[in-house]
């Protein structure tokens, strides 16, 4: 009975090894597959993100890779490669990432060149202004000698 | 111990599932430096204090990427460092964010600043427009003052002037009135010393003190009855001046008169055949002359007339005597005139009766010897006008006979002269013409063909007889044969050589054909009769040429 329990004792304690084990490697591959979601779904939203600010036209590349990488990872969840899936989740967020950030970046710099062009402007207002003042006063001194 | 190693091998398997990427050492340092270099890039970006966190993050992966190399973990540390090259960018990406919006705040610093001095500017135009309103319209107020003070100065000079344009005005009538009292005095000076010449003049001179005064009211009505005034004086003047004109004329036409009556008495010699009536009518129109100058007309024209009483006898007489005595002086010079008319033709006519002239110009002669007979009588009878006409008939008959003669001989000589040049011719002046004669064998024997060797005889000929001195004289060519033969033969080969002649003539010598007369005279005219020779002299061409 000892050996019987000794060996239920031993079958317990391998079941309990074992649940633990699938727990924990379960338990792992849940938590990663879980991470991967989410990070897909980082990158979806970073995505739109990059659209919005208008990247297809400034940022084609990292946005392409960035969806590229996205549809990849997807097919790997869909592989049951969570760990893969993660990865390339990871790497299409930080693309898209870099799509949105280059985008306003661009963006930034061509308010940089509109404001350069109505500096000139303003500045051609000024000297033209200025030209009118330097009629006006000719015309003051004229009138004050004549 | 199977059941462990079955389950270390399948934790192993869920652990790292499939296997992991092939990653060698080449690929992982390219992704290192990869990765550095964005991370250097982004430095360069000043991405590290702009944007620390993703900097920060980049440079963290990156040494993490670093240990899991030196853990051996390749795949792992190349995963690193990919993202830490990704996340760099991102860096730099937004350190170009900050830099743009940093320059994008300077330059609307910049626009605002020369918003600003634009502003300014256009603050300095109002204000410079301003002044410049605010000068015009100074200028407009003085302006204004000088146009007002001009316009009271021209005010005063219209009312000055309007005051000078009345006294003007009413100055005209008034010179009207002075002239016409001018003109009246210039007609008539007397009327000077008449009352209504002063009351005129007491009358404009106190109009003119109306004027100076301005008391216009006045002026018009005085300078009315003035103009009545004037014009009276005027009528005045204007009859007394015709009055005296028209017995200053009448004392003028007496003295003309009396001088052209008293010049004809001395045309008339009155000075011989009437001197006391001439002297008389010379008296009186002195006297004339002198009541003229001091204007005592009427008795000037009271002389004047007495002296052509005068004159008139003086012309009277004279004139008898005058036209008694010219009529025998008039006589005695035809009579002299006659004879000397009639003398000196007879001279002419005997001096020229040894000439050419009768014979060449019998006509002509013989007419200026009738004209002299017939004036010759004429001067028996006293007929000394028809006399002097009949001379001068018969001078004229002569002198044109003369002229004639010397105009004929001359030609004739230089025909003469010229037709002695021609070669095989002799040439004989004859009384009214020139005989050219050519001897030889002009032509063949029984021929009407001219010998070739003449040719040259007959263009000279011509030559000479186309000069425009010799023009108007007529040619005859007369054909000349011996008596050998047949009489009628002989007589028409001289036709035919006389024709021969003439066409040569006018085909080689471009002569006129109507100046031309050829005749064939066979051997009816011999010039040799006796001898050995004489067919050969009798045949012959002879060219007559007319000189009348």
């Amino acid at each position: 009975m000892a050996h019987l329990k000794n060996r239920q004792h031993k079958l317990t304690i391998k079941w309990i090894i074992c649940l633990t084990t699938l727990t924990v490697l379960i338990g792992c591959g849940g938590q990663l597959r879980q991470l991967a979601v989410e990070t897909m779904e980082n990158a979806q939203v970073a995505l739109s993100s990059a659209n919005a600010m208008g990247a297809q036209e400034t940022a084609e590349t990292s946005l392409r890779t960035a969806q590229e990488m996205l549809v990849t990872a997807e097919n790997a969840m869909k592989a049951g490669d969570a760990e893969r899936a993660y990865r390339l989740a990871l790497r299409a967020y930080l693309h898209a990432r870099i799509a949105t950030e280059t985008a306003i970046a661009i963006r930034e710099e061509a308010r940089v060149q509109e404001a350069q062009a109505q500096l000139t402007l303003s500045e051609q207002n000024v000297d033209e202004v200025f030209q009118r003042l330097e009629v006006i006063r000719a015309e003051l001194d004229a009138l004050r000698e004549f | 111990m199977k059941f462990y190693g079955l389950l270390f091998l399948l934790t192993y398997f869920i652990a790292f599932g499939c296997t992991a990427p092939e990653i060698d050492e080449v690929m992982l340092a390219t992704q290192f430096q990869d990765a550095q270099q964005a991370i250097n890039n982004a430095a360069e970006l000043g991405a590290e204090p702009l944007v620390p966190d993703e900097f920060g993050r980049a440079v963290k992966l990156l040494n993490f990427a670093r240990n899991s190399q030196e853990n051996g973990d390749i795949p792992q540390s190349a995963e690193f460092a990919y993202q830490a090259e990704l996340v760099a960018q991102i860096a730099s990406a937004k350190a170009r964010q900050h830099h743009a919006q940093q320059k994008v705040v300077a330059i609307r610093e910049q626009i605002y600043q020369q918003t600003i001095k634009s502003l300014e500017h256009e603050l300095e135009i109002e204000r410079t427009r301003q002044a410049i309103t605010e000068e015009q319209l100074a200028r407009t107020m003085r302006s204004r003052d000088e146009g007002q003070q001009q316009t009271d100065q021209l005010s005063s000079e219209i009312a000055d002037l309007k005051i000078k344009l009345r006294q003007a005005e009413l100055r005209v009538p008034l010179v009207n009135i002075e002239s016409l009292v001018n003109i009246a005095a210039e007609i008539h000076p007397a009327i000077k010393k008449t009352a209504d010449y002063e009351r005129v003049q007491a009358a404009i001179a106190s109009i003119v003190n109306l004027i100076e005064q301005k008391v216009f009211h006045d002026v018009e009505n005085a300078t009315t009855d003035t103009q009545t005034l004037v014009n009276d004086l005027y009528q005045l003047a204007v009859q007394n001046r015709e009055a005296e004109a028209a017995a200053k004329t009448n004392a003028q036409i007496s003295i003309a008169k009396t001088e052209v009556i008293i010049q004809r008495a001395q045309y008339f010699n009155a000075s011989q055949h009437a001197p006391n009536q001439l002297q008389e009518a010379s008296s009186h129109l002195q006297r004339a002359k002198q009541e003229l100058d001091v204007n005592r007309y009427e008795q000037s024209q009271q002389s004047a007339q007495q002296a052509q009483q005068a004159a008139d006898q003086a012309v009277a007489i004279s004139e008898v005597a005058e036209f008694t005595e010219r009529a025998q002086e008039e006589l005695d010079r035809q009579a002299t005139q006659a004879r000397q008319a009639v003398n000196a033709l007879k001279q002419k006519l005997s001096a020229q009766a040894q000439t050419q002239v009768p014979q060449l110009e019998e006509q002509l002669y013989e007419l200026a010897n009738s004209a002299y007979g017939t004036a010759n009588a004429a001067l028996a009878s006293k007929e000394y006008q028809s006399a002097i006409e009949k001379s001068a008939e018969g001078n004229d008959y002569l002198e044109r006979a003369i002229t004639n003669t010397h105009l004929a001989t001359s030609v004739k000589s230089d025909l003469l002269k010229a037709s002695r040049q021609i070669p095989k011719v002799t040439v004989k002046e004859q009384k009214n013409s020139v005989l050219i004669r050519i001897n030889g064998n002009v032509f063949a024997y029984g021929s009407t063909q001219l010998q070739e060797e003449f040719f040259t005889t007959f263009n000279e000929l011509a030559r000479v007889l186309r000069m425009a001195k010799f023009k108007s004289y007529s040619v005859r060519i007369e054909a000349h044969t011996s008596s050998m033969g047949d009489t009628s033969v002989n007589r028409n080969i001289s036709i035919g050589r006389a024709d021969s002649v003439k066409k040569f003539l006018v085909d080689e010598g471009r002569m006129d054909p109507k100046r031309l007369t050829a005749v064939g005279l066979g051997e009816t005219q011999p010039i040799v009769k006796e001898g050995a020779n004489r067919a050969e002299q009798n045949r012959r061409i002879d060219i007559i040429i007319g000189t009348n």
